[in-house]
């Protein structure tokens, strides 16, 4: 093994588990052991800024002091340390670790709601691609319809979570003061059709159309899956419309 | 590559960050040039690639990279190497840098700057992989001399030795970060002044100017950080002139990362470095 392969994987081992790496290090002025902790300090800083930039919700919701104290205690006790140079994908299994992180275990939305904050990170940065207008469907024929597929937007994310994560997002949003969370889930859909990622609460009925449609169904297939029992199909096809849900069609074979 | 900066302001860039791109954009402020972080463009689509095309239609850009790890003994990460060339071939940058650092290691990346030994081993093991880069992209990329904390009780160079070496080793050009040299000097008790005495003119491609703080321990001993979170000091903007004065007359960028102020802050520092062109 080369010398310096040997070195650098020892700084690991000095990052991960604390093990001695001052042996190598010149000693003149500062303690080897304090110089070495700026880099171990500068490594825990960028990976919590990682998460700060990731989860900026979350932060939101439980304080800077007790985020970073999360992000800390994920960074040493999860050994979860990103594989790659862009950051931007690190971070995605945070909001597991917080359903194990003591001070914030009884807030049961809370990992769920870093899930869905996770999709909204993932939302941001999609491929672009132009939404569809009304316009673009003027040329489908009736006897085309059966076996119309719709294409979500690139950005766009589905989440279902039995907490409602929409009365959390509202005391956030300043929407409403303290409130006493209902009993009950949520479903959400995330999207970016431009520049701004929207998060839309959903019915069950919307969500599971929209569910179907991305594995692959047709639209009559999906309608098929749902209860059509209070439904309409013209305002579900207005607000996806309007809201930039879907990016493509095309014609099952 | 950078001849067609000729005046002093087209020489001083700025360091751009996402706070700022709608002032920009809004303002058109009479910058030279802007430096982008490269990994902050990675992603596939999105408001920052759309920005980053928009600021590149105004002005010229240099892609400054953070995570390449040039320095790794296992060689580059070839994903990492792709996505920059893809971000040149979208930006047509004007200059491309990347760091003498290490930050991946087993297949780990630790986001900082970690500092190689200045060992034959190590220059050999630098040399391939910015060989290696400088074919997939295509072009040269500028090395920046690092702000260093700690010095490998193995190192046979200096590091101006190392890093002269090293550039004609590759053909390629320093990236000179006076704050750097001043962090890494005090740190060490080095000389700065005989440090930028040392290198020649034609040796360098680019220069950064930016911030630093001190950090005092527990035993009283203290050490000088790189946090490009505050103004250049008066020591280094004294090295640059020394700098400018040896003849070193290169596109010069402000470099201000942490505790953003207003774009207005980092425009007037901008026009100090001018000043000393």
């Amino acid at each position: 093994m080369s010398h310096l392969l040997s070195l650098q994987q020892d700084f690991l081992k000095s990052f991960r588990h604390g093990s001695s790496f001052e042996d190598n290090i010149i000693v003149n002025g500062p303690s080897p052991q304090n110089r070495l902790s700026i880099y171990h300090n500068n490594i825990v800083q960028a990976l919590i800024n990682c998460l700060s930039i990731a989860y900026p919700l979350t932060w939101k919701l439980i304080g800077e002091d007790c985020a970073k104290g999360a992000a800390h205690t994920y960074i040493h006790t999860e050994k979860r340390l990103p594989l790659e140079g862009n950051l931007y994908e690190w971070g995605e299994d945070f909001p597991n670790f917080l359903t194990k992180y003591k001070p914030t275990q009884k807030l049961a939305y809370l990992s769920d709601f870093a899930r869905l904050e996770w999709l909204m990170h993932l939302s941001y940065s999609a491929e672009d691609q132009r939404p569809l207008t009304g316009e673009d469907f003027k040329d489908i024929k009736p006897e085309q319809f059966e076996s119309l597929l719709l294409m979500l937007h690139p950005s766009a994310h589905l989440f279902s979570s039995t907490q409602p994560l929409d009365q959390v997002m509202a005391v956030l949003d300043d929407e409403v003061e303290g409130i006493t969370l209902e009993k009950r889930g949520s479903y959400a859909l995330v999207v970016r059709p431009l520049r701004k990622v929207n998060v839309h609460w959903i019915s069950e009925t919307s969500f599971t159309l929209y569910s179907q449609l991305q594995k692959g169904d047709t639209l009559i297939e999906a309608l098929e899956k749902i209860s059509l029992e209070g439904f309409q199909f013209h305002e579900f096809l207005s607000f996806s419309l309007k809201n930039g849900v879907f990016s493509n069609y095309a014609f099952k074979s | 590559m950078s001849t067609h900066l000729s005046n002093n302001e087209e020489l001083v860039g700025v360091g751009l960050r996402h706070p700022h791109f709608s002032y920009v954009l809004e303002n058109k402020p009479r910058v030279g040039w802007f430096e982008v972080h490269s990994e902050n463009f990675f992603q596939k689509g999105g408001p920052s690639p759309a920005f980053l095309k928009e600021i590149r239609e105004h002005y010229p850009l240099s892609l400054h990279g953070v995570g390449l790890s040039l320095g790794s003994a296992e060689g580059l990460n070839l994903s990492h190497l792709e996505k920059i060339k893809q971000l040149i071939d979208c930006t047509s940058p004007f200059l491309v840098s990347e760091h003498l650092s290490w930050s991946t290691v087993s297949s780990v990346f630790l986001p900082d700057l970690l500092p190689v030994p200045y060992t034959e081993e190590a220059l050999n093991i630098l040399s391939r992989n910015i060989d290696q880069a400088q074919t997939a992209l295509g072009r040269e990329i500028f090395i920046e001399n690092p702000s260093s904390y700690m010095e490998y009780k193995d190192s046979t160079y200096t590091e101006i030795d190392f890093l002269k070496t090293l550039c004609k080793k590759t053909g390629t050009k320093l990236l000179l970060d006076i704050n750097n040299i001043f962090v890494s000097a005090s740190n060490h008790g080095w000389d700065a002044t005989a440090y930028i005495k040392e290198i020649p003119s034609e040796l360098v491609g680019e220069i950064h100017l930016a911030g630093h703080a001190m950090t005092t321990f527990e035993d009283g001993s203290h050490l000088r950080v790189d946090t490009h979170a505050s103004h250049v000091c008066d020591e280094v903007w004294d090295l640059f002139s020394q700098a400018v004065g040896q003849g070193i007359r290169v596109p010069t960028l402000i470099e201000w990362d942490s505790d953003l102020p207003d774009f207005e802050t980092l425009h007037n520092e901008a026009k100090k470095a001018e000043a000393y062109l």
